[in-house]
């Protein structure tokens, strides 16, 4: 499987390309009031309003990011742009690469690559914007 | 597939469409910059042509909105087979304004919203249904207006203590609650599936009765993109747009006077008492600025007043649906893209006027 793997200040994180449309550079964001917290605002890309995503929001992550690029994903049900410092590069891996870690409430997957270990970001965790 | 005027049938790639419309909105935006521009140049060479660039955009405007949308007859022709369909059924209805027009995509949500109305007034044995459609300049409008037999008036007696509802803004506990005072709490699972159908495409629905008996649904449904005239305001560091078709009137914050009265403020406007409503308080804003302006909306016959903070140009803007992510924002209408290139958020006003607000 393809993935599209991208920082979060010091987190590495990946993204199956079959979710990712473009990567854009970022732009002017709207924020929007009483929205979700992990709802960053909305942007203007090419004539089409996207709803822009924090990440680190969305994982209650602690993180100060950079926002540098956007990366524009389809999670089936619309598209959003998700923020992320840098994107570094695309990878295959194979199953045997994912490692699924259970924490405390939380269930997520961690992908080893080389030197790196980067969190994958999954349907299950799109759907929830 | 398109149909022309000698009905000869055009296969097209929606994809394709869709791209041709997209491109179409940012010429309407584009068409307001030049709008503005020719007022500063006094060349009429160069005038006429920014005219025939205007005049081009607004009827290319006029043919693609043709493509866009379908026609109620669409609709009433499928919902008269289902009506006759059913033997049972001694209802008579009358179907007007078979040519108004809504986006061609909603003709299936409109036909499953329509008939959830319908089963309620045929619930309600009623004699006599009309069902009339038109389009203004936001959306399509479905009225549908019931007579109810003298026997049957009794029977809806105490159904409203109020004489307009809107469905739409009611949350699941206050339709329950609602419901309970009235004979239609069977009917729970009905209007349920009326709130969801609406949601689904955005409408709004109103109903209203007349001496406590339920005798009109009013269903709002948005054009997916519309061009309208907006009031840009600020609110703290935010801007908004304001359909002018819901302003009365601006006016400076300096010349009212507030007035207190059961724990809320109001001011004098005409020869009105009309509330102040806090948008930044129902948007958890925190706006430390002072406001200089009451912005006056008016809607169903009620006044409110909205204080800001900065009063900016009016301007044509395409507004455009909200997207999902945001979707639950009652006090939103949708988004439209300035012609800086920035969004902004248009403000929904008869949301405004809904509950305690």
């Amino acid at each position: 499987m393809e993935v599209l793997l991208f920082s979060l200040s010091d987190e590495k994180f990946c993204i199956p390309l079959t979710f990712v449309e473009a990567i854009e550079h970022t732009a002017q964001i709207t924020a929007v009031p009483k929205s979700q917290k992990h709802i960053a605002g909305l942007v203007n890309i090419r004539g089409n309003i996207i709803p822009v995503v924090d990440m680190a929001k969305l994982l209650n992550l602690d993180k100060q990011i950079h926002m540098n690029k956007f990366i524009l994903i389809n999670n089936q049900k619309q598209s959003i742009a998700i923020i992320a410092d840098d994107v570094d590069d695309v990878i295959n891996i194979d199953e045997k690469d994912i490692e699924s870690i259970v924490m405390d409430d939380s269930k997520f997957s961690l992908v080893k690559y080389q030197n790196i270990v980067a969190t994958l970001i999954s349907q299950y965790e799109l759907n929830k914007i | 597939m398109l149909e022309n005027e000698n009905n000869e049938i055009v296969v097209t790639n929606k994809n394709k469409m869709d791209e041709l419309l997209k491109l179409l909105e940012e010429l309407v935006i584009n068409k307001i910059r030049i709008e503005k521009i020719k007022q500063n140049i006094k060349e009429n060479d160069y005038r006429k042509v920014l005219d025939q660039e205007i005049q081009i955009v607004a009827k290319v405007q006029e043919i693609v909105k043709k493509i866009q949308t379908s026609e109620m007859n669409n609709v009433y022709k499928k919902l008269r087979d289902e009506l006759t369909q059913n033997s049972e059924n001694t209802i008579k209805y009358d179907f007007n304004g078979e040519d108004a027009e809504f986006d061609n995509n909603l003709e299936v949500p409109i036909l499953k919203l329509l008939k959830a109305v319908l089963k309620i007034y045929e619930e309600l044995s009623n004699e006599y249904i009309s069902i009339s459609a038109y389009n203004n300049s936001s959306s399509i409008m479905i009225e549908i207006t019931n007579s109810v037999s003298e026997a049957d008036e009794t029977q809806q007696k105490d159904i409203f203590n109020k004489e307009h509802v809107s469905l739409t803004y009611l949350s699941d506990e206050e339709l329950t609650a609602w419901l309970d005072k009235t004979s239609l709490s069977d009917l729970m699972y009905s209007f349920q599936n009326i709130k969801n159908s609406s949601k689904m495409i955005n409408a709004v629905i109103e109903l209203e009765s007349e001496k406590n008996t339920f005798k009109k649904t009013i269903i709002s449904i948005p054009y997916s993109s519309s061009i309208t005239k907006a009031q840009f305001i600020k609110l703290g560091n935010q801007t908004f747009a304001i359909p002018v078709e819901y302003i009365d009137k601006i006016v400076n914050i300096n010349t009212v006077k507030i007035i207190k009265s059961n724990g809320r403020d109001f001011i004098k406007y005409m020869d009105r008492i009309i509330s102040i409503i806090l948008i930044d308080k129902k948007l958890d804003m925190v706006v430390e600025e002072d406001y200089v302006s009451y912005v006056v909306l008016e809607y169903n016959d009620q006044m409110k007043a909205l204080p800001v903070n900065s009063i900016f140009e009016q301007s044509d803007i395409v507004v455009r649906p909200k997207p999902q992510a945001i979707s639950e924002i009652s006090e939103f209408k949708g988004m439209a893209i300035l012609d800086d290139g920035n969004v902004t958020i248009v403000i929904d006003v008869p949301s405004l006027f809904q509950g305690n607000a």
